[in-house]
């Protein structure tokens, strides 16, 4: 498998470009990067080698943002749908970034993530949270569109902010925008790395698409290391860092994703003592799948990035792929279609089986109206009489 | 009736508008006498889906047209809409034999007849066939007649309709005792009333707002380049609104009408929150306007893109240079033809009437584009004899009176 074109670095906004930007500098050449946004500053400075920029909603927006309307972005993201696609040709795995709060990271990032959920392309999506201190309105607005973002992706890792910056540990203003992008991209380049230039244990690219597509939400942690008991080290505050709830994310999964970067002094007790640390805390059936990196660049020190994801589904339920077939026409066991105008494909109800516990109050089922018994107006597989704001996923302030 | 009319009637999903005119021998113009809307009962989306409620819609539309206008009827050109009705394009071929190989009129009858014969389908009526150009062995020509070649080959853009939906429709307007002479596409009509021959030359799409269907026609270099129809209207803004906001669709429809905006814009200080009064059964509460805009943005939103992919299937936007023209009442909501523009990337403007008089004092003339479209049809069809015959075999074509 072409494991270099089949995933996608993903950046939307101004927040979300700039660590994809970032994560594709730590890597190098080689990984495929796009970044989208309604802002043509983004792009101003040129582009890294190897990465593409998509100016969205030109026509509507002149290039100047969408202004924090999460609308604006969304209608961006519709206007150049085509141009979007043609950038993500070939491509099986997303891993999107964008910061919520703002309106091209909330409104075009959620409207990005249906349109590739809908081209059966599975979808890892890292969602920043604002910072508490960045208002009452963008927080809001933020965590209204996770609703959105979780049925509209395969697995949705929340980072929440003010948690990043604790785990950062710095105090400057600057040393800490610095050392949080850094996790982020660390984080994020890891899993190319771990697929693509493994060290002595690959993750094997299939096995990564399979957790991401039927895992739940998920948690990300990160940490390093140089001291002399390193791996002992790292692990501890890996399992201690506030991303990962201080190992209450660990505790509660069923799944874990764990990447080790090192350089080539890495030795087997350390991923062995790493290994058997984090088994003590994970639940007795959690799946753990390890990869590791090497590089000369990381001599005398350990990275490690770790991905716990929520319930954990059985295979054989709904991924992306299996929904695009359904959005098509295609028929199911049963030989019958599936049934488009009792769930259409883009509302406030959650999918199921991807449905869990909490945030239930933000989805409400919604119906037809007066069309209820009048022959419905399918297109495309959607059934045109169900209000659109509900098949667009908008949520809607009171 | 009174000799020399010619009336149309729409039978909308949101009100029933009987249109009757005449024509001005000496201006060969249309000049509109007689007009007269009501509400519609029975009708959803386009379709009969009460014939009784659907006919008493019909004859309070009589009953206003003899008493208000002196006017009485009993034949009438019918249009239809609905998602049913779609173009096809084709092309048949005939072999010129004769010793001259010269093309004559039997021969564009004969090609005619083999194009049209092409263009129906199994439990459709053909509607409307329009010639977009013939082909003199491989070279294009407007008019082949006195041309020699080998082979004639014509195109024809056809448009066909459920018959069973038609047949519906026009039970309706029989169960009123009214002789139905004509069965015409709105789209067509429209454009028959709204747009001029520059337009069409230019290039143009017309796209007709109604309550329950949006119909559209695109025009290249002067021919109809494709046409059609999709089940979703102003209704569906109305019923949005009523679902999101938990109000009767009576309110609904004034929110539509009166408060909002299809594009979300930024809201004066002081107008964020629209006042619903009480009403009974429901206390006084207000509500979002940027939430209203949103519901009525997204809904049009879509509408627009749906006939902008329409026609990129069609691939006639590729091709097309020229502006968007609106029409029906939706043309008429707050910002709709500034979203168009958006979506289009061309300039739109609300349609009025210029291809007929007597219109000019009426509100919101674009909302009657359609039967005012439909007359003109009428008075065409009584001018000019059809290409070909008819698939409606039951229809007399008895124009201009007794």
């Amino acid at each position: 498998m072409d494991t270099d074109s089949s995933m996608l670095l993903l950046g939307v906004g101004g927040g979300g470009c700039r660590l994809v930007q970032e994560a594709g500098k730590l890597y190098g050449p080689g990984m495929r990067v796009v970044c989208v946004d309604t802002d043509s500053a983004t792009s101003r400075n040129g582009m890294p080698e190897g990465q593409k920029f998509l100016l969205i909603g030109g026509s509507r927006l002149s290039g100047h943002g969408a202004g924090g309307d999460a609308v604006r972005g969304r209608l961006a993201a519709q206007d150049d749908r085509k141009e979007l696609a043609a950038l993500l040709d070939g491509v099986r795995t997303v891993v999107l970034i964008t910061c919520l709060g703002g309106g091209t990271g909330g409104g075009a990032a959620a409207e990005i993530a249906h349109e590739l959920y809908s081209n059966g392309v599975t979808v890892l999506c890292f969602a920043l949270l604002p910072f508490s201190f960045e208002g009452e309105a963008r927080n809001t607005s933020a965590v209204q569109l996770l609703p959105l973002l979780e049925s509209n992706t395969a697995s949705l890792v929340r980072v929440p902010q003010d948690s990043l910056f604790a785990d950062a540990g710095a105090e400057r203003m600057d040393e800490l925008l610095e050392r949080s992008n850094g996790i982020i991209a660390a984080g994020v380049s890891m899993l190319w790395r771990s697929v693509n230039s493994p060290g002595f244990i690959a993750l094997d690219p299939q096995r990564m698409h399979d957790m991401i597509s039927i895992g739940g939400n998920a948690r990300f942690g990160f940490s390093v290391s140089d001291a002399e008991d390193r791996a002992e080290v790292a692990v501890r505050e890996l399992l201690e860092c506030n991303l990962l709830e201080k190992g209450s994310a660990i505790r509660k999964s069923q799944a874990v994703m764990l990447g080790i970067m090192a350089g080539g002094d890495l030795r087997l007790a350390e991923i062995g003592s790493i290994m058997k640390s984090l088994r003590a805390i994970c639940p007795p059936n959690c799946r753990i799948e390890l990869g590791t990196v090497l590089d000369s660049r990381f001599d005398g020190r350990i990275e490690l990035v770790a991905l716990a994801f929520e319930p954990w589904r059985e295979s054989g339920t709904k991924s992306a792929a299996a929904h695009k077939s359904a959005e098509t026409g295609s028929t199911g066991p049963g030989g019958e279609p599936p049934p488009v105008a009792v769930a259409p494909p883009l509302s406030s109800v959650r999918r199921t089986p991807k449905s869990r516990g909490g945030n239930s109050k933000l989805n409400v089922v919604v119906g037809k109206g007066r069309f209820q018994h009048v022959e419905a107006t399918i297109y495309n597989g959607q059934d045109l009489d169900v209000p659109t704001y509900s098949r667009r996923g908008i949520i809607l302030e009171r | 009736m009174a000799s020399g009319l010619i009336v149309g009637m729409e039978i909308g999903t949101a009100r029933t508008v009987l249109c009757a005119g005449e024509l001005d021998p000496d201006r060969n113009r249309v000049r509109i006498v007689g007009l007269q809307p009501q509400p519609t009962l029975g009708v959803r989306k386009g379709q009969v889906v009460d014939s009784a409620r659907a006919l008493d819609s019909v004859n309070a539309v009589l009953t206003a047209m003899s008493n208000e206008q002196n006017i009485t009827v009993w034949k009438m050109v019918q249009v239809c809409s609905g998602g049913n009705i779609h173009a096809v394009h084709k092309d048949g071929v005939l072999s010129i034999n004769n010793a001259d190989h010269q093309v004559t009129g039997d021969d564009i009858a004969e090609v005619s007849e083999i194009v049209q014969n092409r263009c129906r389908e199994e439990g459709h009526y053909l509607l409307h066939v329009l010639p977009q150009g013939y082909q003199l062995d491989e070279q294009w020509v407007s008019s082949p007649v006195g041309m020699n070649c080998n082979e004639l080959r014509m195109h024809m853009l056809g448009i066909n309709a459920e018959s069973n939906r038609i047949d519906n429709m026009i039970n309706v307007s029989k169960s009123a005792e009214i002789e139905v002479t004509d069965v015409v596409f709105g789209g067509v009509c429209a454009a028959l009333s709204v747009l001029t021959d520059e337009q069409k030359r230019n290039g143009v799409v017309l796209i007709d707002l109604g309550a329950g269907t949006t119909d559209y026609v695109a025009y290249l270099d002067g021919m109809v380049a494709t046409v059609g129809s999709i089940s979703v209207g102003g209704d569906h803004i109305t019923n949005d609104i009523a679902i999101a906001f938990n109000v009767t669709n009576k309110r609904a429809e004034t929110l539509k009408c009166e408060e909002s905006n299809a594009l979300v814009l930024p809201i004066e200080k002081g107008r964020e929150r629209i006042l619903l009064r009480q009403d009974l059964g429901f206390e006084e509460r207000n509500i979002n306007r940027r939430s209203l805009d949103t519901v009525v943005n997204a809904r049009i939103d879509e509408i627009l893109r749906l006939v902008r992919d329409r026609l990129n299937e069609d691939d006639v936007l590729s091709q097309f240079h020229g502006s968007v023209v609106l029409t029906g009442g939706g043309a008429y909501l707050k910002g709709v033809t500034e979203l168009a523009s958006q979506i289009f990337a061309r300039p739109c403007s609300i349609g009025i009437p210029v291809n007929v008089d007597g219109l000019e004092s009426v509100e919101q003339p674009a909302s009657f584009a359609t039967a005012a479209g439909a007359v003109i049809y009428g008075f065409k069809s009584y001018q000019r004899p059809r290409v070909g015959a008819q698939m409606l075999g039951f229809i007399k074509k008895i124009f201009g009176g007794n």
